[in-house]
């Protein structure tokens, strides 16, 4: 049995798996602030507003997304603010009545330019109470509810890029997130050089069994 | 196949010197070196995936090597994690390091922003000295650290990231070596059929834990290095008898292996079953014919041309019982030196790691294996018995009237789950489809090498003590990892046990893979071992996908 026909099916397995995985849609992040959605860390009256500081709003977001509790009742209007260093506004927006308790996402302006220090606020401005997700007893953060400093708690604020996109338009921005936080040595390449690299080994194994397989 | 006589053929000219050794590395075949080769990329490819830090405990293995390449020192056991390097920790906290472990949602750094903070933090003149502590790595013994310093002062001039990036590269070189070891095992195990020994070794050089282990800083490199070693020197004593050419490799790479991590503890009674065996055999004239009889019936199967019993063909090369046991006799003096040669290359790096721990870098005896107090922090008390059920249900299903030990079946969460896929410090894993389908080719090859095994049990009887020394190893292994999953849950009621710690049987691995592949016979067996490469190969790229997808998304 020739080993050709089997390396060619398998090739064509793979080629068109990661196809229709790179085709695959869905909502991506532009960044995150990365507290765990571990508990409810703030509750919220009518009216009042959780706020926090040193976020980094992160470019090309297009919506904050949540964890938001309504204690079973439909969601009211709630909105999301992001100011800068000296109070200027960098983006804003709000969720219409309607929605339903869980993860929202709340459609805010465009940003094109990344914040670093950032204040975020959430503010309830529907007749009914709410609880937020984040991060309540191991944070080594503060946060403002309704005017009072809550001690080692966090909102949970991810940021999300306009739309959805699939892998493939996904890509460049994967690529260039994997250039960050790596070393001056191989950031700029390292993805180019992961790929070469996966080229190298499967070429050479499959050299390999195919010279092997011809020698049986 | 020609390449393996060529092999034998220098080692039983005599003990190896370099120029042997050296004849001998040229000598191994141009595939042995392909396979290692596919490894090497494969394992590099993911030290550029996954991010700084991102393996499990490698700060901590920073850590050491940098006390190592700083002071000269080994780490020293203290009443709490203190700190680390200003230099390594400030680097942890802007690379968000502390927020992304353990938390699958969490990227890695995502904004030019975080880079400028970074790059701050790497001109930073901080010092890259810590207090002397190196977390969960710092009871471990120093053979890997000692390597790693040569990386990590080649670096010197850099950041933290540019020394852990040159020190990844060493550890996907371990990697390649492992599966070149790999490869050599298969030729001794399984002679005859080339294309099983190359699909063996490349369904290890695909495996994706191993890939991503290689692919950071983690003592368990050289531990699956050394492991693959002892397994390939315990394969050739078998096939060539033992001498201090096929004793040296066993003693020399567990001797290795225990001052590295004395997680190959567990290999001592199979490398000492197996010494004892090749002892017996020099002693032995008929086992010794046996031996010589499955090593043609294995040749000649291999060639197609199984007609023969293994004794019909010793009987017909033996001159005659008088002579045959004169041979025997003078095989005796070479036995005893070769298992001088593995005791004392076990032995000595051993007993001198024991002396400068204790009188030179003051660590105590043997950090790693301390007794347990009668009744643990925790409140859970230590039993023997206890230690027994929970090392039994860490492997197989609890016995009728076993108290349950676990909460889950440790087999399919922790060892299959884990080897199929759970990756970064055990915080991402493939969708719960993956491992059912996974689980069901893993039982299709482990049923083809069962029905091999089968169809070759005539040989099999043959091999029956070498076969022994496997299941040894393995259930040494499993005993040591059981024993540390024990001391750790009554210790600190946390879980010790991963996947990981399995790696070392990768020769098995690469066994069971090449015993499916042979079934097929040579009208079947490259195209199963091509379709196995491919769904090796496979399973590599979607564990990286997933990885990309995990940091990068």
């Amino acid at each position: 049995m020739a080993v050709r026909p089997v390396l060619a099916s398998g090739l064509l397995v793979l080629v068109v798996a990661f196809a229709v995985l790179l085709t695959h849609a869905e909502p991506r992040r532009s960044g995150t602030d990365y507290t765990p959605n571990a508990n409810f860390a703030a509750k919220l009256n009518p009216g009042q507003q959780t706020c926090q500081a040193h976020e980094l709003l992160p470019a090309d977001t297009a919506a904050v997304r949540m964890t938001i509790g309504t204690y079973g009742a439909p969601g009211s209007r709630v909105s999301v603010s992001l100011t800068g260093l000296r109070g200027e506004a960098l983006t804003a927006g709000s969720l219409a009545p309607g929605w339903r308790q869980g993860v929202v996402e709340i459609p805010v302006a465009h940003v094109h330019v990344a914040s670093g220090d950032a204040t975020a606020c959430l503010r309830n401005d529907g007749p009914s109470r709410i609880a937020v997700a984040g991060d309540s007893g191991d944070s080594f953060h503060t946060m403002q509810v309704a005017g009072r400093t809550i001690q080692n708690a966090q909102v949970l604020y991810e940021y999300m890029r306009p739309g959805s996109e699939s892998w493939l338009q996904l890509l460049p921005t994967a690529v260039y997130r994997s250039t960050l936080g790596k070393s001056g040595l191989v950031r700029h390449w390292a993805w180019a050089g992961a790929l070469a690299l996966m080229g190298l080994a499967i070429g050479l194994a499959l050299r390999t069994i195919m010279r092997e397989g011809a020698e049986a | 196949m020609a390449g393996a006589a060529r092999v034998g053929a220098l080692i039983r000219r005599g003990a190896p010197g370099s120029a042997r050794v050296g004849a001998l590395v040229r000598r191994v075949p141009r595939a042995a070196w392909l396979c290692a080769v596919v490894a090497l990329a494969n394992g590099l490819a993911w030290s550029l995936i996954v991010p700084p830090f991102e393996v499990p405990d490698e700060n901590a293995h920073y850590a050491y090597v940098a006390q190592v390449a700083e002071r000269g020192t080994l780490p020293q056991p203290g009443p709490a994690a203190g700190p680390l390097s200003p230099a390594e920790d400030d680097t942890l906290a802007t690379i968000r390091f502390y927020e992304m472990v353990g938390e699958p949602h969490n990227p890695a750094p995502f904004s030019a922003l975080q880079q400028d903070a970074i790059e701050a933090v790497a001109r930073e003149p901080l010092s890259t000295r810590g207090d002397g502590d190196a977390l969960t790595a710092t009871n471990n013994p120093p053979l890997y650290y000692a390597l790693e310093a040569i990386p990590y002062k080649l670096g010197s001039s850099g950041s933290v990231l540019d020394r852990l990036a040159l020190m990844r590269v060493l550890s996907a070189l371990m990697g390649a070596v492992t599966v070149l070891l790999v490869y050599l095992f298969l030729m001794e195990l399984l002679p005859g059929r080339r294309w099983a020994w190359s699909v063996g070794a490349l369904a290890v050089a695909f495996q994706p834990l191993f890939g991503f282990m290689s692919g950071g800083v983690n003592s368990d490199n050289l531990i699956y290095l050394t492991a693959a070693g002892t397994l390939w020197g315990v394969a050739r004593m078998f096939r060539r008898g033992l001498t201090p050419a096929s004793g040296a490799p066993i003693g020399a790479f567990l001797g290795a292996g225990l001052v590295t991590k004395f997680t190959l503890l567990g290999f001592l009674p199979a490398a000492a079953l197996a010494v004892a065996l090749g002892l017996w055999s020099a002693w032995s004239p008929e086992r010794n014919a046996g031996r010589e009889a499955g090593r043609g019936r294995d040749t000649e199967s291999g060639r197609g041309r199984d007609t023969e019993s293994g004794r019909d063909v010793a009987r017909g090369q033996d001159p005659g019982r008088e002579g045959s046991a004169r041979r025997h006799i003078s095989q005796r003096a070479p036995a005893v030196r070769g298992a001088a040669w593995a005791v004392g290359l076990v032995a000595a790096p051993v007993l001198g790691y024991l002396i400068l721990n204790r009188w030179v870098w003051k660590r105590g005896s043997v950090p790693a294996i301390g007794s347990v107090s009668a009744v643990s922090p925790t409140g859970q008390h230590f039993s023997f018995g206890g230690e027994l059920s929970h090392i039994w249900q860490l492997f197989l299903p609890p016995l009728p009237g076993m108290h349950r030990q676990f909460t889950y079946l440790p087999f399919a969460h922790t060892w299959l789950k884990g080897f199929v896929g759970r990756f970064g410090w055990l915080d991402y894993t493939f969708p719960g489809w993956v491992y059912n389908a996974a689980g069901g080719v893993m039982l299709l090859i482990c049923a083809l090498a069962v029905v091999e095994l089968v169809c070759r049990r005539g040989v099999l009887a043959d091999r029956v003590g070498e076969l022994s020394v496997y299941v040894l190893a393995l259930v040494g292994l499993c005993v040591e990892i059981g024993v540390e999953s024990y001391r750790e849950a009554i210790l600190t009621g946390s879980v010790f046990e991963q996947a990981r710690y399995l790696l070392p049987l990768l020769c098995l691995y690469g066994a069971i893979v090449a015993l499916a592949v042979r079934v097929g016979g040579r009208r079947f067996g490259p195209a199963i071992g091509t379709a196995i490469v491919m769904i090796a190969i496979g399973h590599d790229l979607f564990s990286q996908a997933i990885t990309i997808a995990r940091y990068y998304a």
